[in-house]
Protein backbone atom coordinates (compact mmCIF):
# COMPACT_ATOMS: atom_id res chain seq x y z
CA UNK A 1 0.00 0.00 0.00
CA UNK A 2 1.20 3.07 -0.98
CA UNK A 3 1.29 6.11 1.68
CA UNK A 4 -0.61 9.11 0.79
CA UNK A 5 -0.42 12.83 1.53
CA UNK A 6 -2.96 15.61 1.66
CA UNK A 7 -2.63 18.04 -1.49
CA UNK A 8 -4.75 21.03 -1.09
CA UNK A 9 -4.60 24.37 -4.01
CA UNK A 10 -6.11 27.08 -3.05
CA UNK A 11 -6.52 30.28 -4.88
CA UNK A 12 -7.82 33.85 -3.21
CA UNK A 13 -11.13 32.87 -4.02
CA UNK A 14 -11.35 29.87 -4.39
CA UNK A 15 -10.59 26.88 -3.15
CA UNK A 16 -10.00 24.54 -5.90
CA UNK A 17 -8.47 21.25 -4.96
CA UNK A 18 -8.72 18.96 -1.72
CA UNK A 19 -7.55 15.41 -1.35
CA UNK A 20 -5.27 12.56 -0.94
CA UNK A 21 -2.34 11.97 -3.43
CA UNK A 22 0.88 9.70 -3.76
CA UNK A 23 2.94 11.73 -5.96
CA UNK A 24 2.32 15.92 -6.78
CA UNK A 25 4.89 17.56 -9.27
CA UNK A 26 4.69 21.68 -9.17
CA UNK A 27 6.31 24.41 -11.49
CA UNK A 28 8.77 25.73 -8.95
CA UNK A 29 10.43 29.16 -9.69
CA UNK A 30 13.89 27.42 -9.18
CA UNK A 31 12.64 24.22 -11.44
CA UNK A 32 10.24 21.56 -11.24
CA UNK A 33 9.90 19.79 -7.90
CA UNK A 34 8.43 16.71 -7.08
CA UNK A 35 7.17 15.64 -3.77
CA UNK A 36 6.07 12.04 -2.61
CA UNK A 37 5.17 11.41 0.84
CA UNK A 38 7.36 12.50 3.90
CA UNK A 39 9.35 14.62 1.75
CA UNK A 40 11.43 17.07 3.63
CA UNK A 41 9.33 19.94 4.50
CA UNK A 42 10.00 23.10 2.06
CA UNK A 43 8.81 26.03 0.79
CA UNK A 44 9.07 26.94 -2.48
CA UNK A 45 7.42 30.45 -4.93
CA UNK A 46 5.79 28.32 -7.96
CA UNK A 47 6.06 29.99 -11.82
CA UNK A 48 3.78 29.02 -14.04
CA UNK A 49 2.94 25.65 -15.25
CA UNK A 50 1.14 22.52 -14.85
CA UNK A 51 0.73 21.15 -11.39
CA UNK A 52 0.21 17.03 -11.52
CA UNK A 53 -2.07 15.72 -9.12
CA UNK A 54 -1.40 11.56 -9.06
CA UNK A 55 -3.05 9.44 -6.72
CA UNK A 56 -2.44 5.64 -6.89
CA UNK A 57 -5.81 4.60 -7.00
CA UNK A 58 -6.74 6.57 -10.01
CA UNK A 59 -5.43 5.91 -13.48
CA UNK A 60 -5.17 9.27 -14.78
CA UNK A 61 -3.49 12.51 -12.91
CA UNK A 62 -5.36 15.84 -12.44
CA UNK A 63 -3.78 18.99 -14.15
CA UNK A 64 -4.13 22.07 -13.01
CA UNK A 65 -2.58 25.09 -14.72
CA UNK A 66 -1.01 27.60 -12.34
CA UNK A 67 0.14 31.02 -12.36
CA UNK A 68 2.26 32.50 -9.05
CA UNK A 69 2.13 32.04 -6.15
CA UNK A 70 4.20 29.15 -3.50
CA UNK A 71 3.75 25.75 -2.57
CA UNK A 72 4.45 24.74 1.07
CA UNK A 73 5.19 21.13 2.06
CA UNK A 74 5.51 19.57 5.64
CA UNK A 75 5.49 16.03 4.44
CA UNK A 76 1.89 15.06 5.38
CA UNK A 77 0.94 17.90 3.32
CA UNK A 78 1.31 19.62 0.35
CA UNK A 79 -0.43 23.39 0.29
CA UNK A 80 -0.27 25.03 -2.79
CA UNK A 81 -1.47 29.24 -1.97
CA UNK A 82 -1.92 30.17 -6.44
CA UNK A 83 -2.09 33.75 -7.90
CA UNK A 84 -4.46 32.27 -10.36
CA UNK A 85 -4.73 28.23 -11.13
CA UNK A 86 -7.49 26.57 -13.00
CA UNK A 87 -7.93 23.03 -13.38
CA UNK A 88 -6.94 21.56 -16.72
CA UNK A 89 -10.28 19.86 -17.47
CA UNK A 90 -12.38 22.91 -17.44
CA UNK A 91 -10.96 24.11 -20.33
CA UNK A 92 -11.65 24.08 -23.57
CA UNK A 93 -10.76 26.13 -26.50
CA UNK A 94 -13.83 27.38 -27.24
CA UNK A 95 -14.12 29.12 -23.81
CA UNK A 96 -10.81 30.46 -24.05
CA UNK A 97 -11.12 31.86 -27.03
CA UNK A 98 -14.17 33.48 -25.96
CA UNK A 99 -11.71 34.81 -23.02
CA UNK A 100 -9.22 36.21 -25.03
CA UNK A 101 -11.43 38.28 -26.86
CA UNK A 102 -13.37 39.47 -23.52
CA UNK A 103 -9.70 40.56 -22.29
CA UNK A 104 -8.79 41.97 -25.58
CA UNK A 105 -11.35 45.04 -25.60
CA UNK A 106 -11.02 45.21 -21.78
CA UNK A 107 -7.36 46.30 -22.32
CA UNK A 108 -8.61 48.26 -25.17
CA UNK A 109 -10.92 50.31 -23.26
CA UNK A 110 -8.54 50.84 -20.66
CA UNK A 111 -7.86 54.53 -20.17
CA UNK A 112 -3.72 55.93 -19.22
CA UNK A 113 -3.05 56.38 -15.58
CA UNK A 114 -3.95 53.24 -14.67
CA UNK A 115 -0.77 51.33 -15.46
CA UNK A 116 -1.06 48.68 -13.19
CA UNK A 117 -4.56 47.57 -14.68
CA UNK A 118 -2.61 47.60 -17.94
CA UNK A 119 -0.14 45.53 -16.51
CA UNK A 120 -2.62 43.15 -15.12
CA UNK A 121 -4.65 43.17 -17.76
CA UNK A 122 -1.48 42.25 -20.37
CA UNK A 123 -0.20 39.29 -18.15
CA UNK A 124 -3.73 38.10 -18.06
CA UNK A 125 -3.65 38.06 -21.98
CA UNK A 126 -0.71 36.43 -22.09
CA UNK A 127 -1.01 33.76 -19.47
CA UNK A 128 -4.83 32.89 -20.99
CA UNK A 129 -2.94 32.89 -24.85
CA UNK A 130 -0.58 30.39 -23.03
CA UNK A 131 -3.50 27.84 -21.83
CA UNK A 132 -5.02 28.40 -25.39
CA UNK A 133 -1.96 26.78 -27.22
CA UNK A 134 -1.05 24.23 -24.34
CA UNK A 135 -5.33 22.89 -24.72
CA UNK A 136 -4.84 23.26 -28.11
CA UNK A 137 -1.43 20.73 -28.24
CA UNK A 138 -3.23 18.35 -26.24
CA UNK B 1 -54.01 73.40 16.97
CA UNK B 2 -53.54 71.16 13.64
CA UNK B 3 -56.65 70.18 11.71
CA UNK B 4 -57.89 66.32 11.18
CA UNK B 5 -56.46 65.83 7.73
CA UNK B 6 -52.92 67.31 8.10
CA UNK B 7 -52.35 64.71 10.83
CA UNK B 8 -53.68 61.98 8.88
CA UNK B 9 -51.33 62.75 6.33
CA UNK B 10 -48.48 62.71 8.15
CA UNK B 11 -48.99 59.51 10.02
CA UNK B 12 -49.75 58.52 6.53
CA UNK B 13 -46.06 59.87 5.29
CA UNK B 14 -44.97 58.24 8.80
CA UNK B 15 -45.90 54.66 8.09
CA UNK B 16 -44.45 54.91 4.30
CA UNK B 17 -41.46 55.57 5.40
CA UNK B 18 -41.07 53.22 8.20
CA UNK B 19 -42.27 50.38 5.19
CA UNK B 20 -39.31 51.24 3.23
CA UNK B 21 -36.58 51.29 5.97
CA UNK B 22 -37.73 48.27 7.39
CA UNK B 23 -37.18 46.77 4.03
CA UNK B 24 -34.00 47.94 3.78
CA UNK B 25 -32.96 46.78 7.38
CA UNK B 26 -34.23 42.94 6.02
CA UNK B 27 -32.13 43.44 2.67
CA UNK B 28 -29.36 44.52 4.62
CA UNK B 29 -29.87 41.66 6.85
CA UNK B 30 -29.99 38.95 3.92
CA UNK B 31 -27.01 40.73 2.17
CA UNK B 32 -24.63 40.34 5.58
CA UNK B 33 -24.84 36.15 5.14
CA UNK B 34 -23.99 36.74 1.46
CA UNK B 35 -20.70 38.34 2.82
CA UNK B 36 -19.76 36.27 5.30
CA UNK B 37 -19.64 33.25 2.90
CA UNK B 38 -16.80 35.07 1.07
CA UNK B 39 -15.02 35.93 3.81
CA UNK B 40 -15.07 32.59 4.79
CA UNK B 41 -13.94 31.68 1.34
CA UNK B 42 -10.71 33.65 1.33
CA UNK B 43 -10.18 32.87 5.26
CA UNK B 44 -7.98 29.31 4.23
CA UNK B 45 -5.81 31.45 2.04
CA UNK B 46 -4.91 34.74 3.89
CA UNK B 47 -4.39 32.42 7.26
CA UNK B 48 -1.87 30.16 5.21
CA UNK B 49 0.12 33.45 3.89
CA UNK B 50 0.17 35.08 7.18
CA UNK B 51 0.75 32.13 9.16
CA UNK B 52 3.94 31.22 6.18
CA UNK B 53 5.06 34.74 6.92
CA UNK B 54 5.40 34.70 10.62
CA UNK B 55 7.09 31.92 9.85
CA UNK B 56 9.50 33.18 7.63
CA UNK B 57 9.98 36.42 9.48
CA UNK B 58 11.84 34.30 12.00
CA UNK B 59 14.36 33.41 9.66
CA UNK B 60 17.69 35.40 9.74
CA UNK B 61 17.72 37.00 5.89
CA UNK B 62 21.04 38.52 4.27
CA UNK B 63 19.49 41.16 2.29
CA UNK B 64 16.45 43.56 3.61
CA UNK B 65 13.49 43.40 1.06
CA UNK B 66 12.08 46.13 -0.51
CA UNK B 67 8.78 45.74 1.46
CA UNK B 68 10.07 45.62 4.65
CA UNK B 69 12.49 49.16 4.75
CA UNK B 70 11.77 51.99 6.59
CA UNK B 71 12.76 54.59 3.46
CA UNK B 72 15.38 56.98 5.42
CA UNK B 73 13.36 60.40 3.91
CA UNK B 74 9.70 59.85 3.90
CA UNK B 75 7.68 62.50 1.56
CA UNK B 76 5.30 60.45 0.06
CA UNK B 77 2.28 58.39 1.69
CA UNK B 78 -0.55 56.84 -0.21
CA UNK B 79 -3.91 56.78 2.18
CA UNK B 80 -6.26 53.69 0.26
CA UNK B 81 -9.58 55.14 1.50
CA UNK B 82 -12.36 52.35 1.73
CA UNK B 83 -15.97 53.04 1.99
CA UNK B 84 -19.14 52.48 0.44
CA UNK B 85 -21.42 53.67 -2.80
CA UNK B 86 -24.00 54.08 -0.72
CA UNK B 87 -24.74 56.59 1.58
CA UNK B 88 -27.85 55.64 4.53
CA UNK B 89 -25.50 53.80 6.82
CA UNK B 90 -25.14 55.69 9.28
CA UNK B 91 -21.57 57.23 10.37
CA UNK B 92 -20.10 54.55 8.28
CA UNK B 93 -18.55 56.87 5.53
CA UNK B 94 -18.30 59.33 7.43
CA UNK B 95 -16.56 58.16 10.49
CA UNK B 96 -13.57 56.82 7.44
CA UNK B 97 -13.79 60.36 5.56
CA UNK B 98 -12.79 61.84 8.85
CA UNK B 99 -10.48 59.78 9.81
CA UNK B 100 -8.61 60.14 6.23
CA UNK B 101 -8.52 63.71 6.73
CA UNK B 102 -7.39 63.63 10.58
CA UNK B 103 -4.66 61.01 9.52
CA UNK B 104 -3.43 63.57 6.22
CA UNK B 105 -3.39 66.63 8.74
CA UNK B 106 -1.00 64.42 11.12
CA UNK B 107 1.40 63.46 7.97
CA UNK B 108 1.07 67.08 6.98
CA UNK B 109 2.50 68.45 10.59
CA UNK B 110 5.74 65.41 9.68
CA UNK B 111 5.93 66.94 5.72
CA UNK B 112 4.56 63.73 4.45
CA UNK B 113 2.47 64.72 1.34
CA UNK B 114 -0.47 62.32 0.82
CA UNK B 115 -2.51 60.76 -2.29
CA UNK B 116 -5.37 58.75 -2.18
CA UNK B 117 -6.97 55.48 -3.16
CA UNK B 118 -10.52 55.92 -3.13
CA UNK B 119 -12.91 52.81 -3.27
CA UNK B 120 -16.08 53.68 -3.07
CA UNK B 121 -18.34 56.52 -4.50
CA UNK B 122 -18.80 58.01 -1.40
CA UNK B 123 -15.04 58.57 -1.58
CA UNK B 124 -15.19 59.65 -5.25
CA UNK B 125 -17.50 62.53 -3.84
CA UNK B 126 -15.46 63.73 -1.00
CA UNK B 127 -12.54 64.54 -2.84
CA UNK B 128 -14.05 65.62 -5.85
CA UNK B 129 -15.88 68.26 -3.43
CA UNK B 130 -11.90 69.19 -2.27
CA UNK B 131 -10.46 69.36 -5.85
CA UNK B 132 -8.22 66.87 -5.01
CA UNK B 133 -7.27 64.05 -8.12
CA UNK B 134 -7.48 60.53 -6.19
CA UNK B 135 -5.05 58.80 -8.23
CA UNK B 136 -7.10 55.69 -8.67
CA UNK B 137 -11.15 55.42 -8.22
CA UNK B 138 -13.32 52.68 -8.27
CA UNK B 139 -16.95 52.92 -7.89
CA UNK B 140 -20.04 50.01 -7.73
CA UNK B 141 -17.88 47.25 -6.21
CA UNK B 142 -18.25 48.36 -2.18
CA UNK B 143 -20.61 45.45 -2.10
CA UNK B 144 -18.87 43.14 -3.84
CA UNK B 145 -15.45 44.17 -4.27
CA UNK B 146 -13.33 42.15 -6.89
CA UNK B 147 -9.86 40.54 -6.94
CA UNK B 148 -8.98 42.32 -9.50
CA UNK B 149 -8.90 45.69 -7.56
CA UNK B 150 -7.30 44.42 -5.12
CA UNK B 151 -4.66 42.78 -7.41
CA UNK B 152 -4.38 46.52 -9.05
CA UNK B 153 -4.66 48.34 -5.56
CA UNK B 154 -1.28 46.13 -4.76
CA UNK B 155 0.10 46.22 -7.86
CA UNK B 156 0.43 50.15 -7.74
CA UNK B 157 1.77 50.24 -3.78
CA UNK B 158 4.30 47.52 -4.73
CA UNK B 159 5.74 49.09 -7.61
CA UNK B 160 5.89 53.04 -6.34
CA UNK B 161 7.32 51.99 -3.24
CA UNK B 162 10.19 49.73 -3.83
CA UNK B 163 10.91 52.29 -6.61
CA UNK B 164 10.84 55.21 -3.72
CA UNK B 165 7.68 57.11 -4.93
CA UNK B 166 6.25 56.12 -1.79
CA UNK B 167 7.42 56.32 1.79
CA UNK B 168 4.14 54.93 3.52
CA UNK B 169 1.19 53.51 2.34
CA UNK B 170 -1.88 53.53 4.88
CA UNK B 171 -5.80 51.63 4.71
CA UNK B 172 -8.63 53.24 6.23
CA UNK B 173 -11.74 50.88 6.46
CA UNK B 174 -14.77 49.55 8.80
CA UNK B 175 -13.63 46.47 10.73
CA UNK B 176 -17.28 44.16 10.43
CA UNK B 177 -16.33 42.99 14.44
CA UNK B 178 -19.67 41.35 14.62
CA UNK B 179 -22.87 41.67 12.29
CA UNK B 180 -23.96 44.28 14.13
CA UNK B 181 -20.52 46.57 15.51
CA UNK B 182 -18.17 48.07 12.94
CA UNK B 183 -14.62 49.48 14.46
CA UNK B 184 -13.01 52.00 12.37
CA UNK B 185 -9.25 50.74 11.38
CA UNK B 186 -7.02 52.66 10.27
CA UNK B 187 -3.89 50.47 9.37
CA UNK B 188 -0.24 50.76 7.69
CA UNK B 189 0.38 48.33 5.41
CA UNK B 190 3.82 49.46 3.91
CA UNK B 191 6.42 49.34 5.30
CA UNK B 192 5.39 45.85 6.43
CA UNK B 193 7.12 46.07 9.79
CA UNK B 194 7.93 41.94 10.59
CA UNK B 195 6.17 41.85 14.25
CA UNK B 196 3.22 43.24 12.96
CA UNK B 197 2.19 40.45 10.36
CA UNK B 198 -1.20 39.66 11.29
CA UNK B 199 -4.93 39.24 10.09
CA UNK B 200 -8.17 40.93 11.32
CA UNK B 201 -10.95 38.27 10.95
CA UNK B 202 -14.01 39.92 10.44
CA UNK B 203 -17.09 38.63 12.35
CA UNK B 204 -14.36 37.65 15.11
CA UNK B 205 -14.98 38.80 18.56
CA UNK B 206 -11.50 37.93 19.61
CA UNK B 207 -10.63 40.82 16.47
CA UNK B 208 -6.88 39.36 16.29
CA UNK B 209 -5.98 35.95 15.14
CA UNK B 210 -3.22 34.80 16.93
CA UNK B 211 -1.28 32.94 14.62
CA UNK B 212 1.69 30.84 15.54
CA UNK B 213 3.39 28.58 13.48
CA UNK B 214 3.37 25.07 14.62
CA UNK B 215 7.26 24.60 13.00
CA UNK B 216 10.24 26.36 11.58
CA UNK B 217 12.39 23.44 10.21
CA UNK B 218 11.22 24.76 6.51
CA UNK B 219 13.36 24.38 3.57
CA UNK B 220 13.71 27.33 1.41
CA UNK B 221 14.27 26.83 -2.44
CA UNK B 222 16.30 28.56 -3.78
CA UNK B 223 16.49 30.60 -0.44
CA UNK B 224 14.82 32.27 2.14
CA UNK B 225 14.66 35.55 0.21
CA UNK B 226 13.32 34.39 -2.55
CA UNK B 227 10.51 32.62 -1.12
CA UNK B 228 9.88 36.01 0.85
CA UNK B 229 10.10 38.23 -2.45
CA UNK B 230 7.22 36.00 -3.56
CA UNK B 231 5.18 35.90 -0.16
CA UNK B 232 4.86 39.47 0.82
CA UNK B 233 3.53 40.62 -2.20
CA UNK B 234 0.95 38.09 -1.58
CA UNK B 235 0.72 39.23 2.13
CA UNK B 236 0.29 42.69 0.79
CA UNK B 237 -3.00 41.89 -1.83
CA UNK B 238 -4.23 39.55 1.04
CA UNK B 239 -4.27 42.42 3.57
CA UNK B 240 -6.32 44.72 0.86
CA UNK B 241 -8.65 42.11 -0.54
CA UNK B 242 -9.14 41.24 2.87
CA UNK B 243 -9.88 45.15 4.02
CA UNK B 244 -12.00 45.18 1.04
CA UNK B 245 -14.19 42.21 1.71
CA UNK B 246 -14.18 43.14 5.27
CA UNK B 247 -15.45 46.58 4.57
CA UNK B 248 -18.22 45.24 2.24
CA UNK B 249 -18.92 42.92 5.50
CA UNK B 250 -19.09 46.59 8.04
CA UNK B 251 -21.25 48.15 5.33
CA UNK B 252 -24.31 45.88 5.27
CA UNK B 253 -23.81 45.56 9.08
CA UNK B 254 -24.19 49.47 9.71
CA UNK B 255 -26.91 49.91 6.95
CA UNK B 256 -29.17 47.19 8.84
CA UNK B 257 -28.25 48.99 12.31
CA UNK B 258 -29.03 52.22 10.76
CA UNK B 259 -32.39 51.06 9.23
CA UNK B 260 -32.91 49.34 12.54
CA UNK B 261 -32.89 52.75 14.28
CA UNK B 262 -35.17 54.52 11.37
CA UNK B 263 -37.66 52.37 11.97
CA UNK B 264 -37.57 52.94 15.17
CA UNK B 265 -37.61 56.58 15.42
CA UNK B 266 -40.76 56.05 12.72
CA UNK B 267 -42.88 53.66 15.15
CA UNK B 268 -42.48 55.64 17.95
CA UNK B 269 -43.61 58.76 15.92
CA UNK B 270 -46.49 57.08 14.31
CA UNK B 271 -47.10 56.57 18.04
CA UNK B 272 -46.78 60.11 19.03
CA UNK B 273 -49.20 61.57 16.08
CA UNK B 274 -51.89 58.67 16.21
CA UNK B 275 -52.17 59.93 19.93
CA UNK B 276 -52.40 63.68 19.26
CA UNK B 277 -54.89 62.89 15.77
CA UNK B 278 -57.63 60.93 18.60
CA UNK B 279 -56.68 63.94 20.86
CA UNK B 280 -57.85 66.25 18.00
CA UNK B 281 -60.71 64.44 17.13
CA UNK B 282 -62.03 64.08 20.45
CA UNK B 283 -61.58 67.94 21.00
CA UNK B 284 -63.60 68.24 17.34
CA UNK B 285 -66.09 66.24 19.14
CA UNK B 286 -66.56 67.78 22.38
CA UNK B 287 -66.63 71.01 20.36
CA UNK B 288 -69.55 69.65 18.27
CA UNK B 289 -71.39 68.49 21.07
CA UNK B 290 -70.97 71.88 22.94
CA UNK B 291 -72.61 73.57 20.44
CA UNK B 292 -75.40 71.19 19.86
CA UNK B 293 -76.20 71.29 23.01
CA UNK B 294 -75.62 75.05 23.46
CA UNK B 295 -77.72 75.76 20.48
CA UNK B 296 -80.80 73.64 21.66
CA UNK B 297 -80.21 75.76 25.47
CA UNK B 298 -80.37 78.93 23.19
CA UNK B 299 -83.52 77.57 21.39
CA UNK B 300 -85.70 76.12 24.85
CA UNK B 301 -85.19 80.10 26.15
Amino acid sequence: MDSVMKCEIVSMEHRLFTGEATFVSVPALPGAMGFYPKHSPVIAPLGSGIIKIVNGNEAEPILFAVRGGYVENDGARVTILADYAENMADLTVEGLKQKIAGIEEKLAAINDGYTSRIRLTTQDLEWNKRLLSMVESQ
Amino acid sequence: MANLRDIQKRINSVQSTRQITRTMEMVAAAKIRKVTERVQQITPYATTVVESCVRLAQEDLTRVHPLLERHAEEKNALIIVVVSDKGLAGSFNSSVLKATEHLAAELKEQGISSEYVACGKKAMQYFKFRNIQPVAEYKDLSAFPSLEQALEISLTCYHNYSERKLDRVYIIYNHARNAADQDLISLPILPISADSIKLKVPFDEGIEEEITPARSDYDYEPDAYEVLNTLLPMYLRVQIFHALVDSAAAEQGARRKAMKAATDNASEMVETLTRIFNRARQGAITTEITEIVGGAAALED
